[in-house]
């Protein structure tokens, strides 16, 4: 069930919120990092197709949450930096509130013992 | 949620430049890749194995392809229209909701703009002619020691002198309507035109499109041979030649010289209205042609008699009505001290021309405005219920999305763009349905307003049906769409008690909502109940002449300038000559003629005297002439005495009022009477014939009735009664009076009870329509009623299953949707109906003979939408009672 295709469209808000996360903890990154860091925080048991995250990039960009510029990367390549706004950083407090909640009530339901 | 404008700004260089934009999007991939390469690089795999694993890595191109995709999506529209393409879906699979709105939203607005359009073009719009705020109609008001009265129309000889002394006029000018008969050019036709003073074009402004206007030469009686003709009148002639002028016309008998031509949008408004000697109701033809006035000497012989003119004034720049006036009573005051008449008083009030051409209809206009308000209102509340009722529906879809982190913004966003399409399709339906609906009206005839012919949806029409959709939309889209996001908080997919709550806080609203529109209706059928006992009231009043058996036909009589243009004896002989051929067809019982038919307005006003009774105070009559049978053909009662007798000239026939308010009830037969002013014509009263209306709303004026022999030189009516099929004497009279003068212009025939309908025309349209008003407003109510009861039963089958557990029976539930049903009417109906008697007094002016607050109509009303709400209530009801609460329960 997992494996489902349905269970891509539970991550596109999930990955949405990741990625302002690490920016927020991380400030200004590029998409490379941003995927990097995303594997390790979640111990590497989110394996994304690190293509996946210019999708969730794009679409935050053009909710105004992020915004992105050109710079140098760490080899001295020309890469391009993304930041959280002002609205991002509000929309991250929200929506981190709705995620507790969620998941509280989540747990609730997967701690329901089986009747008979 | 908006972009921002440099959001905005970025979007759409991306757009102009798209290449440029996948051109950064490679880079940016390429230097990804490379720092995967080097991390692979740096774990030591060969550099081809870590160039195949970091394109892996990255991932399939799929996920890529998409973020190109969705960045041309979004160039080319982005998330709005995909909202939009959405919802039409969404619309689309829910078609009962999406026509419901669609045509009652389409519906309303239609009518709406239609109303604004007719109330912008007759109400608002200035006359077509300069500065035309300066131009006022006279009319004055007489008050003698014992009477009062307001005549529109003046004395020639009086307004000669006002022109001579009125600084405060630029212009004044006299007409009067009359028809003049076109010989010569096929069938005999009769030409609606006016007698105008010379400067009568210069009073409007109307400059002339060929030719020239009138001379003041041209006013006197003899000069005044030459016609203007109205642009379709010159079309219709001459093929719009300009070598028609000089060309000759016979008008009457006699020949005219055509010597201008009106432009081609020239407006003449309709002149029976200006004075108001038509009933308010009928339709006077538009006037096509002008002819000097030709005074004749009586005509200019000063008295407070022979009132015949309407009279126009242009006032200088400046100069108020109420001061032109002041000065036209201090003229007028010296003039009737020179008449020696002491006793009479008289004030002159000055109406901008505009107001009195749409006095006469502005009170009924309004009402139908406020009555298309009013429903439309009710279709947007009536919306609002739908939505409400669809939206619980949708309110565990809203909370899901919104727990997976749509935020409100976007959500708000989605459910708007469905709307969008419903507006955007009621607002281009209703305006098509507006545009549809002014044509008709435009080409309608029938209906009395004067400036009917050149409307149309102009672009305040379409901008006032924008703004009424907007707020249409505002009042029927946001409250249960906000209400529905307020709702869809992710929390509420917790606990189902709280969907339940919001189930009831919508279920409240749907209440309010739908008592709203038991009193709106409740109100609209007062209104709708009223207007047609009035309707009623005037048919009732005027029943002895609503009948088939009477036909009528105009003869005109050959009239030049108050000259006859045959021998009165050979005018006679006609006139008999046609009775006695009429008499002679099959199934006539009785023919008669008379002057001026009833219904048709007062006419022939004038003092009346009895020999050896004092003078004043001054009592006005009406003065018919008629032939001897005329009562009989048309069915009035004489009460007293006999009728004319032929051949005789110095008799009268007077109506009852006469007798009992001049007379004081004593008996008139033998009594002398004369039209005062005519220096001793008196007239022997032989007979009394019962009381017959000038005007169908007015009480019946004093009539004196006298020979047709005393004056044949003007228009007749020929009044048959008949026992058998009025339209095939219809169509045999005309043949019959042509073999006896081809030349007689004649309309077609009508039955008397044509000049009823005609009558009442507008009272009729504004029954029939406030009656349509209410019953959509009804059975809105009834919709809106039977969805908030079906709700209530659904969300409450819970509490219902429990009472039947615990003992109720199917009765005892659906009493209690029953006694849901009267709580709601109970609301609707008290709040409607107190508004309803607070509203009515303002009705009163269309009121004929029936009180505002009449108790039997508000009873009717009351049981009307008892009856129609008992009738929403009675499914649900069923339903509720036929629960069955073991299975309920069971799946709780």
């Amino acid at each position: 069930m997992l494996e489902d295709t349905t269970r891509l469209d539970l991550l596109q808000g999930t990955l949405d919120l990741m990625v302002l996360r690490t920016l927020l903890a991380l400030g200004p990154q590029h998409g490379y990092g941003l995927a990097r860091r995303i594997e390790q925080t979640s111990g590497d048991r989110i394996l994304l197709n690190q293509g996946t995250i210019y999708a969730a990039l794009l679409r935050l960009q053009q909710r105004g949450l992020i915004s992105a510029a050109w710079g140098k990367s760490e080899n001295g390549r020309r890469a391009k930096y993304y930041v959280l706004t002002a609205r991002g950083r509000k929309r991250i407090e929200r929506e981190t509130a709705v995620w507790n909640r969620l998941a509280a009530v989540m747990e609730r339901f997967l701690k329901l013992a089986p009747e008979n | 949620m908006l972009e921002s404008p440099r959001q905005f700004l970025s979007r759409l260089i991306a757009r102009l430049h798209p290449r440029r934009w996948e051109r950064e999007f490679d880079e940016e991939l390429e230097a990804h890749l490379a720092l995967l390469i080097e991390e692979y690089r740096r774990q030591g795999l060969p550099p081809e194995e870590a160039g195949r694993r970091a394109r892996v890595k990255l991932g399939g191109s799929e996920q890529l392809r998409e973020c190109r995709r969705e960045q041309r999506r979004r160039l080319w529209g982005g998330d709005f229209l995909r909202d939009l393409r959405q919802s039409r879906r969404l619309l689309r699979r829910n078609p009962a909701f999406a026509v419901v709105a669609l045509v009652t939203l389409a519906l309303g607005l239609g009518a709406a703009t239609i109303l604004f359009s007719l109330i912008q073009r007759e109400l608002w719009q200035p006359l077509p002619y300069p500065h035309a705020s300066r131009l006022v109609a006279i009319s004055l008001r007489y008050r003698t020691d014992s009477r009062q009265g307001v005549s529109s129309l003046v004395n020639a000889g009086m307004f000669q002198i006002w022109q001579r002394q009125a600084t405060h006029f630029q212009h004044m000018s006299l007409l009067e309507a009359r028809g003049l008969i076109l010989t010569g050019r096929g069938r005999a036709q009769i030409i609606p035109a006016a007698r105008v003073s010379a400067n009568f074009f210069r009073t409007l402004g109307a400059p002339l499109r060929l030719g020239r206007a009138f001379t003041p030469a041209e006013e006197l009686q003899g000069q005044d041979h030459e016609v203007i003709l109205a642009w379709p009148l010159w079309r219709r002639l001459f093929s719009a030649s300009a070598a028609s002028l000089g060309a000759r016309l016979v008008l009457n008998g006699t020949l005219y010289t055509v010597v201008g031509v009106l432009p081609r949008g020239f407006y003449l408004p309709r002149l029976g209205r200006l004075a108001g000697q038509f009933g308010s109701s009928q339709a006077t033809p538009p006037i096509q042609m002008f002819f000097p006035l030709g005074l004749a000497g009586w005509e200019t012989h000063l008295c407070i008699c022979d009132q015949n003119f309407i009279a126009l004034g242009r006032l200088r720049p400046g100069i108020s009505p109420v001061a032109a006036g002041r000065q036209l009573d201090l003229i007028n005051r010296r003039i009737l001290a020179s008449l020696h008449e002491s006793k009479i008083h008289t004030q002159t009030f000055l109406t901008p021309l505009q107001r009195v051409l749409t006095a006469p209809y502005r009170s009924g206009l309004l009402l139908i405005a406020i009555g298309a308000g009013l429903l439309l209102l009710l279709i947007a509340l009536n919306l609002a219920n739908l939505l409400l009722a669809r939206n619980s529906g949708r309110l565990h879809e809203m909370a899901v999305r919104s727990a997976v982190g749509a935020g409100r913004g976007r959500l708000l966003r989605q459910l708007l763009s469905e709307m969008v399409w419903l507006l955007a399709a009621g607002f281009a339906l209703g305006l098509l349905l507006a545009w549809a609906g002014l044509r008709l009206l435009a080409a309608d005839t029938a209906i009395g307003l004067p400036r009917l012919g050149g409307l149309h949806l102009t672009p305040a029409g379409w901008a006032f049906a924008g703004v009424v959709t907007l707020l249409a939309g505002a009042l029927f889209i946001l409250p249960p769409t906000l209400h529905l996001l307020r709702q869809a908080a992710p929390e509420s997919l917790q606990v189902s008690q709280s969907t339940i709550a919001s189930h009831r806080h919508s279920l409240h609203l749907r209440e309010w909502l739908s008592g709203t529109e038991i009193a709106l209706s409740a109100l609209l059928l007062t209104t709708a109940l009223l207007l047609a006992a009035s309707l009623r009231q005037v048919l009732r009043v005027n029943r002895a002449l609503d009948t088939h058996r009477v036909l009528t036909l105009k003869v005109v009589a050959p009239l030049s300038h108050g000259r006859l243009a045959q021998a009165d004896a050979q005018r006679l002989q006609f006139f008999r000559q046609v009775l006695d051929r009429v008499r002679r067809l099959g199934d006539v019982r009785a023919a008669g003629w008379i002057s001026q038919l009833p219904l048709e307005g007062q006419t022939w006003t004038s003092g009346i005297q009895f020999f050896g009774l004092p003078a004043r105070p001054r009592h006005e009559g009406n003065f018919r002439f008629i032939s001897p049978d005329y009562f009989r053909a048309a069915g009035i009662p004489l009460v007293a005495g006999t009728t004319l007798p032929p051949d005789r000239a110095d008799v009268a026939i007077i109506s009852e009022n006469v007798v009992r308010q001049v007379l004081g009830g004593r008996n008139p037969i033998g009594m002398k009477i004369m039209e005062s002013g005519e220096q001793h014509v008196w007239l022997r009263v032989v007979g009394v014939a019962a009381d017959v209306r000038a005007d169908p709303e007015k009480p019946a004026p004093l009539m004196i009735y006298q020979p047709m022999q005393d004056w044949p030189g003007i228009d007749y009516s020929l009044v048959v009664r008949t026992a058998g099929n009025w339209r095939r004497l219809a169509g045999s009279l005309p043949p019959l009076i042509w073999s006896l003068d081809s030349n007689e212009p004649l309309p077609p025939a009508a039955a008397l009870s044509h000049l009823v309908s005609a009558a009442t025309h507008t009272r009729r349209f504004q029954a029939q329509l406030a009656g349509a008003y209410g019953l959509a407003a009804a059975l809105l109510a009834a919709l809106g009623l039977y969805g908030v009861l079906s709700a209530s039963v659904v969300l409450r089958r819970h509490e219902i299953a429990i009472r039947m557990a615990l003992g109720a029976d199917a009765d005892a539930i659906r009493r209690l949707v029953l006694r849901h049903t009267l709580r709601l009417l109970g609301f609707g109906l008290t709040s409607g109906l107190l508004l309803a008697a607070l509203l009515a007094r303002s009705l009163s002016s269309l009121l004929y003979q029936v009180s505002p607050m009449n108790p039997s109509i508000y009873l009717a009303v009351a049981l009307g939408l008892s009856v129609i709400a008992l009738a929403a209530g009675a499914w649900p009801a069923r339903q509720a009672g036929r629960l069955d609460p073991a299975r309920l329960l069971h799946a709780e």
